[in-house]
């Protein structure tokens, strides 16, 4: 794919072009919706408001990572829908469970191909991640979502959020600290083979 | 010892695990871990914090985000040319009516016009017919300011009761019955009308009979050609009053033709009109179907 003759075609005008592009970046979109968001629903909107407000503004792209140009729409549309939230707050329609939390994927929906202990693990440790995400202020989410999970570099992260590289510095360092904080417990209770296997991960 | 890790140290752990620091950073650093136990936890809890947020698997999206052009806002000629299929149709249906309007309005003056075409015909097989005494008249008429007795001797002709005694001591004198020549004259005229020729050899022929009776009364000279073209110009009113209908028509004669032409015109356009972007509507919006 040469996506710069995409973009260039989709500047023009060229819808098919442009959705070449949106199927080539739209996991990348989703997923820092999803962990921005929270919720997969949200998470959904946001990716779909990016890919249109992308096509609308395509003439304002002036070149460069075109991963990272969507990268910074979908996070500043997330911005904006988790501040509207915190306006105007609502109450989910997701089930809750014993402890009056919301349970995002009910049991009965739930995917039973993986073996019962994995899952369990993988749902654990995923829904700790989400929790403990949630909690940081979104400035800082936004930062460990891109280098961490999106696997972006301080530069690339720099350029989405357009804050100065030693501001994401500073701001990766003190979420990663929050998380570990929020991570401890969740650290203990994993197996000693899933633990090897993180260590071991660059 | 126990030293406090400042938030500098943090950062700088945190980059080090990232591969962010300068040649310079990552020695000195290196040079604390092994003397600091402390760093030397921290790193670890921050290196597993983050192999855990590694871990998480990447997310498929759920459903393609591509855009349809509603979304996108993108128009396209298509969706243009189909906002335009209900004005087509509207103008089609105006047409249409405007088509029968016009075609009603036809009928209705069709009753007038076989007496409209008989006149027609008849005055296109004489064209010269209505000239010839205009021609006749011109000179007279130049002449009128000049001869005012003349005048009063067509209104002898004419009979009208005020100019009586005048016209009768005066016409007496050129003819011993007024009455009767003028009949005479009218028709003979108003039978010289077909050919325009003979009418012109008629006037000069009468012009020169009431030259020679006029040499004989004597009067006064330059009156004689007046009074005869004045005598013709009555004569030319003549079958005007006796024929009134083809006077009329001969008047109305110039617009009957275009004017029928315009009801034909009219239907014609409008008729063309109406199936022409009926079709077009028809057209586009069976290409919307599709």
């Amino acid at each position: 794919m040469d996506e710069t003759a995409l973009i260039r075609s989709a500047q023009r005008g060229d819808l098919d072009a442009f959705n070449r592009l949106v199927l080539h970046y739209q996991d990348v979109v989703f997923n820092q919706a999803y962990r921005m968001m929270g919720e997969s629903e949200a998470a959904e909107d946001a990716a779909q408001e990016t890919f249109i407000s992308a096509f609308r503004n395509l003439r304002s792209f002036r070149g460069g990572s075109f991963k990272a140009w969507l990268l910074r729409i979908v996070t500043n549309a997330c911005y904006d829908e988790l501040r509207r939230r915190k306006r105007h707050p609502t109450t989910s329609l997701q089930p809750l469970d014993n402890e009056d939390d919301e349970i995002e994927t009910p049991r009965w929906l739930r995917d039973h191909s993986e073996m019962p202990e994995e899952q369990l693990e993988r749902d654990e440790l995923g829904s700790a991640i989400r929790h403990c995400l949630d909690d940081l202020p979104p400035e800082f989410r936004a930062v460990v979502i891109l280098v961490d999970i999106q696997g972006l570099d301080y530069s690339e992260a720099s350029a989405v959020t357009q804050k100065p590289i030693g501001t994401i510095k500073s701001r990766l360092a003190r979420a990663r600290m929050r998380l570990r904080d929020c991570l401890q417990g969740v650290w203990e209770l994993l197996p000693a083979q899933y633990r090897l296997f993180i260590e071991g991960k660059p | 010892m126990t030293t406090r890790i400042t938030r500098r140290e943090v950062e700088t752990l945190s980059a080090y695990l990232d591969g962010q620091l300068t040649h310079k950073e990552r020695a000195r650093l290196e040079r604390d871990l092994q003397t600091r136990a402390d760093l030397r936890a921290l790193l670890a809890d921050l290196q597993r914090t983050r192999g855990l947020l590694r871990s998480q698997p990447v997310l498929r999206a759920p459903r393609n985000f591509t855009l349809t052009p509603q979304m996108a806002g993108v128009k396209t000629s298509r969706s243009a040319s189909r906002r335009l299929v209900p004005a087509f149709g509207l103008v089609s249906v105006m047409a249409a009516a405007l088509f029968m309007l016009v075609l009603v309005g036809d009928f209705l003056s069709l009753g007038r016009q076989p007496a409209l075409f008989q006149v027609a015909s008849r005055s296109a097989s004489l064209p010269m017919q209505v000239e010839a005494p205009m021609e006749v008249e011109a000179p007279a008429s130049l002449e009128a300011g000049a001869l005012e007795p003349a005048a009063e001797l067509q209104g002898v002709t004419e009979a009208p009761p005020p100019a009586a005694p005048l016209a009768e001591s005066a016409f007496a004198q050129t003819t011993p019955t007024p009455a009767p020549e003028a009949t005479l004259q009218a028709p003979s005229l108003a039978e010289a009308y077909p050919p325009p020729g003979e009418e012109l050899a008629k006037s000069a022929g009468a012009v020169q009979d009431v030259a020679t009776t006029a040499a004989l009364t004597e009067p006064p000279p330059a009156s004689q050609p007046t009074a005869v073209a004045q005598a013709e110009e009555l004569a030319a009113e003549e079958p005007v009053v006796e024929e009134p209908v083809e006077e009329e028509t001969r008047a109305a004669q110039p617009p009957i033709q275009p004017r029928w032409q315009t009801w034909r015109l009219a239907e014609l356009t409008l008729g063309l009109m109406a199936l022409f972007f009926g079709m077009i509507a028809y057209v586009l919006s069976r290409s919307r179907r599709v």
